[in-house]
């Protein structure tokens, strides 16, 4: 990246602490650059979904703030400058900060298996307040830029289809931040290079933030420009992918994460 | 580790303090969405409820008012005052069997179908996926379930009262030598206008019962199927329970102030 601007951040996480039975999230301090994509890496059961979820504030279910959870993420994508974690399930859904502003891409996609795939992008998009034809437009922009056709059922689409639907339904919302957890896990060799080919395409505008989970080195190759590694709940190293090629590589080579930086 | 006893007793109270703040979380949420709640969604859910439980319903109310008549005919006329037996399967039925059956049916049929539909929703992650999406669940999958069902609870009581009285009209008229004409007119006779309130407020107070335990239970974290089963089988037994509870307390409210 030499030669371009120096970048503000998209996340400031501030003394995050996260207890969840025996597991502890501890990130006492963490900037995700505005603008760029960057990599969660780390083992599994590390923290790296955990911290997006608190990125994206998907954290815990319906009912409750889940307990446990202490610290700042302030976040500098909206309208004004927004301290996360002090928003209530009700203020998040009034300011329509998550789809509109902050678009997530979960693992098991959350697709509606009783919709069609238009459907899973239009609903979505209406039930948020957009108006049905701007939000039919959207799916079938989406929906082809994906790949796939509108009328099919959920039922009948492939694992790769599944990934590709979730990723439209995100993007239909025109995010100004991706938070993508593991979106290309388990695809075929030619499904994963197309969804590849599209995230290196989105990755692409300078305008969008991404924060991927993955566990795969073409994956950061193609679109990481900053890399954080996760170890047992904590940071162990972060900062940009140039900085970092030693210790990823070290990382796919198996290497433990205590010692990427040694 | 075992806890000493007291400490256990805390975890357990705890516990309880969270349930019963997940179930007022539910109501308050029907209750604050009810503006927003679309009519098409309500009437979706209503039909869910109402329509598909009524041959159920229909069925057991027909069969439980003859059986009370079997029952009491058999005593009164030994007594010599089996002409009261219409009275009787009137206000036993309007009052307490029609809708406490009604009630435990519906927990068995409604409440299982709301833990089990939003259990899926929230294990399939399609409830995280609407939150991510800004999708008011309250509007969405909340409030038109608890609405359809405590509306749904209120018809199908009313439906069960009919039901049940043709019932017992049927094998009365014939096992008391009455005609069913005369039946009707002594069970119309034995009725006062606070009975049938009594019922249908009870059912209103049930259908909230269930529709309370089967949306909490429905909307809980899972983390697999099991739990899934584990917490439909909770709000099925939880509703009966607590219906049964109710149905004293709500007798002895009532009784206190409309007699």
């Amino acid at each position: 990246m030499s030669g371009e601007a120096p970048v503000g951040s998209a996340f400031e996480v501030r003394e995050l602490v996260w207890r969840l039975g025996s597991f502890e999230l501890r990130v006492p301090e963490l900037a995700i650059p505005t603008g760029r994509t960057t990599a969660l890496l780390g083992r599994s059961a590390s923290g790296k979904s955990t911290l997006l979820s608190l990125l994206g504030r998907v954290e815990g279910s319906y009912f409750e703030r889940p307990e446990g959870l202490s610290g700042e993420i302030w976040f500098s994508g909206a309208e004004e400058r927004l301290e996360l974690l002090g928003l209530t399930e009700r203020e998040l859904l009034k300011r329509r900060l998550r789809g509109p502003v902050l678009g997530f891409v979960f693992q098991r996609e959350g697709l509606f298996p009783h919709l069609s795939p238009a459907e899973n992008v239009t609903w979505p998009l209406e039930a948020a307040g957009v108006a049905r034809a701007e939000a039919s437009a959207r799916a079938e922009r989406m929906l082809a830029r994906v790949g796939l056709a509108p009328g099919r059922t959920v039922a009948t689409l492939s694992g790769g289809e599944r990934k590709r639907l979730a990723l439209a339904r995100a993007l239909a919302f025109e995010p100004r931040v991706l938070l993508l957890d593991e979106p290309l896990t388990g695809l075929d060799p030619e499904a994963l290079e197309g969804l590849l080919d599209l995230l290196a395409e989105i990755a692409a505008d300078r305008g969008r933030t991404i924060v991927i989970v993955t566990h795969q080195e073409r994956d950061v190759a193609r679109l990481a420009e900053h890399v954080v590694f996760m170890d047992g709940g904590e940071v162990a190293a972060s900062g940009p992918r140039e900085a970092m090629n030693e210790a990823i590589a070290r990382f796919f080579a198996g290497r433990p994460v205590d010692e990427l930086t040694r | 580790m075992r806890l000493p006893r007291p400490a256990a007793a805390g975890v357990g109270v705890a516990a309880f303090g969270r349930e019963a703040r997940a179930v007022g979380a539910v109501l308050g949420a029907s209750l604050r969405s009810l503006p927003r709640m679309r009519a098409r969604d309500f009437w979706e859910q209503l039909g869910t409820v109402a329509l598909s439980a009524l041959p159920l319903v229909g069925i057991a109310a027909l069969f439980a008012g003859m059986v009370i008549v079997l029952t009491t005919s058999l005593e009164l006329t030994r007594l010599g005052i089996g002409y009261r037996v219409p009275d009787i399967v009137a206000v036993s039925f309007v009052r307490e069997l029609g809708p406490v059956f009604t009630a435990l049916l519906m927990s068995g049929k409604a409440g299982a179908g709301l833990a089990s539909e939003l259990g899926m929703v929230t294990l399939s992650g399609q409830a995280q996926a609407m939150r991510a999406m800004s999708v008011d669940i309250d509007r969405e999958l909340v409030a038109p379930r608890v609405w359809g069902c405590v509306v749904g609870t209120l018809m199908l009581t009313t439906a069960a009262i009919f039901l049940g009285l043709i019932g017992g009209m049927l094998l009365g008229s014939a096992k008391l030598g009455l005609s069913p004409v005369h039946y009707l007119n002594r069970t119309i006779d034995a009725l006062a206008p606070a009975d049938l309130a009594c019922g249908l407020l009870k059912a209103v107070g049930f259908g909230v019962i269930i529709a309370a335990m089967g949306t909490t239970f429905g909307l809980k974290e899972k983390a697999d199927a099991g739990v899934l089963g584990r917490h439909t089988m909770s709000a099925v037994v939880l509703a009966s329970f607590m219906v049964l509870i109710a149905d004293h307390v709500f007798t002895t409210l009532i009784m206190a102030t409309i007699g």
